[in-house]
């Protein structure tokens, strides 16, 4: 029998508004993860939406560095200087409007090794309209059992997080 | 055990030129959807076309389509709130009728929540290379003010070329639990 992949492992609907989505004790038993973030703001400025990695309970604040492609109107690339989480889009985020859509793709999660993401973004609106890809690595070689992904301001009722596992074998 | 996902809805395969092709009557029982393309039209002394997108087959609802791109040596990006458009928008990229016939481009179309209620998002990203020096690469955000749940998806040439043989469309469901 062909091995399952791409299964969904755990997925968070927010029913009351939270700044914080956080997954904790991620099965280990896939070697990559897909990550489907279909979140949508309360406030109508735009929020940057951040990513962190954590093992056990525990979420780690360094080791973090990532470039970007892709800034609103234009193609720009940039390298962002902060190492203590990843941020899913570099200059816009969420709007009370419009659910923005990410992809993210984990490489590697639960190895002994150091871990890189590869990543797009979709926020179309009538303020702030863009797309932009991001790539990035974690220099820390811990298994990845917990995620949390949050902004400044409250993610609205109805945003939701889905993880998926993928098997290579 | 968790269940497996990812499933194949549909397929069509350009069995002779067309100028168009559309998933109908498409199944309500999945989160998201994702297309794969591979794909070359007769866009006339082109490399590669984009491609058009209907949704619903609502020609009267507004799209929006942010567009990166990078194009043999340069790159650009374009749409936005400038580039709103009535009845269609793009994404994805593949062949023109300047690349031979079997050579196709390849892209991913991925929809968010196509069931819900609110406007409905989709992101894309292709590349297609040409028998020569010429090359595209393109992602795109997309945006479409119809509210209803995406129950039909129409994909054709974005500069009227038609989609030629061997052409494909997979349409998957992704479930979330």
């Amino acid at each position: 029998m062909p091995t399952k992949t791409y299964v969904p492992i755990a997925e968070t609907t927010l029913s009351s508004a939270s700044n914080t989505i956080v997954f904790n004790t991620i099965s280990q038993s896939y070697t990559d993860l897909v990550i489907i973030l279909r979140l949508k703001g309360t406030i109508t400025t735009h929020q940057d939406v951040y990513m962190q990695f954590g093992n056990n309970g525990s979420f780690i604040t360094s080791g973090y560095s990532g470039t970007y492609l892709g800034a609103g109107t234009t193609a720009t690339t940039s390298r962002i200087t902060s190492t203590s989480d990843f941020k899913l889009t570099r200059a816009t985020g969420i709007t009370s409007y419009t659910a923005g859509g990410y992809i993210v793709n984990i490489m590697s999660y639960s190895r002994s090794c150091y871990k890189s993401m590869l990543g797009q973004s979709n926020v179309i609106d009538t303020i702030y309209p863009g797309t932009e890809v991001y790539c990035g690595s974690w220099a820390n070689t811990t298994a990845i059992t917990d995620l949390k992904f949050y902004a400044s301001q409250d993610f609205a009722i109805g945003s939701s997080v889905t993880i998926y596992g993928i098997a290579a074998a | 055990m968790p269940q497996a996902t990812y499933t194949l809805i549909d397929t069509k395969i350009i069995s002779s030129s067309t100028a168009s092709i559309t998933f109908t009557s498409i199944s309500q029982v999945y989160k998201d959807l994702k297309i794969i393309v591979s794909a070359t039209d007769e866009r006339s002394g082109a490399d590669t076309d984009d491609l058009k997108i209907t949704i619903n087959g609502n020609t009267s609802a507004t799209y929006a389509t942010r567009r990166l791109y990078g194009a043999n040596n340069g790159i650009g990006a374009d749409g936005g709130s400038g580039s709103w458009a009535t009845g269609y928008n793009y994404g994805g990229v593949i062949n023109g009728a300047n690349a031979i016939s079997t050579l196709f481009g390849n892209s991913e179309f991925y929809f968010y929540d196509y069931k819900s209620s609110a406007e409905k998002i989709w992101s894309t990203n292709g590349a297609a290379t040409k028998n020569g020096p010429a090359a595209q690469i393109t992602i795109t955000g997309n945006r479409s003010s119809d509210t209803d749940p995406i129950t039909s998806i129409k994909l054709e040439g974005y500069n009227s070329g038609s989609l030629r043989t061997n052409s494909t469309f997979y349409l998957y469901g992704l479930k979330n639990s």
